[in-house]
């Protein structure tokens, strides 16, 4: 199995704090054999290369495969905290995907710097992550009120700027509300881009999370991805698991999708 | 890779399986049937699959048609619970009560008499205060069966009107100290931290772990700040993450299972 988004690093508002080899002794157990980490420094240092250079520096000098699993390293990115696309080429090297975070490095999500990076980074063949919400909504920290948000008008703008300059790009959706999927789903169906399995915000009767997710983009473009250590794995998991969709779907949503978006 | 080939490569069984197998099943405290059948019959699908031995049920408060409903509305509600704990022995009732009917406490002694296990979810017509609490409180001593209570946990960016708050459930646990109030949903949406550490000195304060919030550390933080006994399994009809919460958390399996049934029978006295 392939778990699309982990973080390393402390986050700044709970007692989370975790190194690689922990992100890797909680879900080697459960049978994930590729792990994506970011560090979570990439999203609020300001300098977000800086959480970058922290996630390399744990990385290099250890022999992850003798841990079972193959980890793999995602760049945080910051569109407005360089002063040419050029640069990226440079920052972007041993990673295997782009993370942007708009609400946690601050920018417009719509913007056309935006839309620029996705290009380069698919340039050299790197898929990008656009990143929701790393808590539950409702629980966001009092510390900090973004200037930025991500509504449905934001996100349908970014998917319309999208289309028009590179509708091939591989893109994913990671950690978006379902309200805001949903309003956009076939946008997002029509463009190919990716969404996952780690949000929960809808509530009722028994609904079936995955299933929803499946329903609404089909099964080919689900992803897992269980925001370790923020959460607990089971949580997601357990979502997907027992889900009431095919194996064959289960199996596209746990590996073979993700396979795809990172180009393993 | 085939499916059963990845599931293969979990390793080791969940606990609720392996309780299963020992003909040992969890407790549910706070979870909702509905007025329509279809969906009542996924509920106990899904409850079959969670080995759900045990099911406190309330109404689901969306099926009154409003946060304030009628008492017509609650009666029926409350109507609907009877004839499913009638007809499903894994089920045992609990009162839907909208405070601000004062019909509804009539409603809820009789239906207690008829043997009732608690009275809850008190939902989000009113916080829980002065005289809107009295008889509510007073008649779940009388009869000595737990309270749920809905409560928000600190929302961002603003608490909602009408909508009982940590702080109401520690003042109204002082006020009451031989009620046994279950502070609903500590992983429903909020703050959590600020809501274990404001109930931590009111022992008669029982938390739920269900709902949909995923963070990792919260049963660990709630078995830290109130100790082992006074956490209660719920799902809040959420099965795949709570039950991914208590196998996930980082405590003894004897913690778990006391979380997953042993700690509801003490409070219910079932």
């Amino acid at each position: 199995m392939i778990d699309a988004l982990t973080f390393t690093g402390s986050y700044p508002f709970r007692r989370v704090r975790a190194g690689i080899e922990d992100v890797v002794n909680v879900l080697r157990p459960e049978g994930f054999t590729d792990i994506f980490t970011l560090r979570f420094e990439a999203l609020f240092y300001r300098d977000f290369n800086e959480g970058n250079k922290d996630l390399l520096n744990e990385y290099r000098g250890r022999d992850w495969s003798e841990h079972g699993v193959r980890v793999h390293l995602l760049a945080g990115l910051n569109p407005f905290y360089i002063s040419s696309i050029n640069e990226i080429k440079n920052i972007l090297e041993d990673f295997k995907a782009v993370v942007l975070a708009p609400l946690y490095q601050g920018f417009n999500i719509s913007a056309k710097r935006v839309i620029n990076i996705v290009r380069a980074a698919n340039n050299p063949n790197l898929p990008v992550i656009i990143f929701g919400y790393l808590e539950d909504i409702r629980e966001m920290h009092r510390a900090y009120r973004f200037r930025y948000s991500l509504g449905i008008d934001n996100v349908k703008e970014f998917l319309e700027l999208l289309k028009k300059s590179c509708s091939d790009a591989r893109v994913a959706l990671i950690s978006f509300p379902f309200k805001t999927l949903s309003a956009l789903a076939n946008e997002l169906s029509k463009l190919s881009v990716y969404i996952d399995v780690s949000y929960e915000d809808i509530y009722g009767p028994m609904y079936d999370y995955v299933k929803a997710l499946v329903n609404m983009v089909g099964e080919d473009l689900v992803i897992f991805a269980s925001k370790t250590p923020l959460t607990y794995v089971k949580s997601v998991l357990f979502k997907a698991l027992y889900s009431e969709i095919s194996s064959d779907a289960k199996t596209k949503i746990l590996k073979h999708n993700a396979k795809k978006f990172f180009g393993l | 890779m085939s499916w059963r080939g990845v599931k293969s490569k979990m390793v080791g069984k969940p606990l609720f399986e392996r309780l299963r197998e020992n003909g040992i099943g969890i407790v549910d405290v706070h979870v909702h049937v509905f007025l329509d059948n279809e969906l009542n019959s996924r509920l106990f699908h899904w409850m079959d699959v969670f080995n759900i031995e045990r099911a406190y049920v309330s109404i689901s408060p969306f099926d009154l048609g409003s946060l304030n409903p009628s008492h017509e509305d609650v009666a029926k509600g409350n109507t609907k619970v009877l004839e499913l704990c009638k007809a499903n022995p894994r089920l045992r009732g609990m009162i839907f009560v909208n405070p601000l009917n004062p019909q509804d406490i009539d409603l809820a002694e009789k239906l207690l008499k008829m043997g009732f296990s608690g009275i809850g979810e008190v939902y989000r017509s009113t916080r829980l205060r002065g005289r809107v609490a009295e008889q509510l409180m007073r008649l779940a001593i009388e009869y000595d069966v737990p309270i749920l209570i809905h409560t928000a946990h600190r929302l961002y960016p603003r608490d909602r009107p009408n909508e009982n708050t940590p702080t109401d459930i520690r003042a109204l646990a002082r006020k009451w100290p031989r009620a046994r109030i279950i502070m609903a949903h500590v992983t429903g949406g909020g703050d959590w931290e600020y809501a274990l550490n404001i109930v931590r000195d009111v022992s008669n304060v029982y938390v739920d772990v269900g709902g949909s919030v995923q963070d990792s550390g919260v049963i660990e933080k709630a078995v830290e700040i109130l100790g082992a006994n006074r956490i209660l399994f719920a799902s809040d009809n959420l099965y795949a993450q709570a039950i991914g919460r208590v196998e996930s958390a980082n405590v003894d399996e004897d913690v778990k299972i006391r979380i997953y049934r042993e700690n509801a029978m003490k409070v219910f006295r079932d």
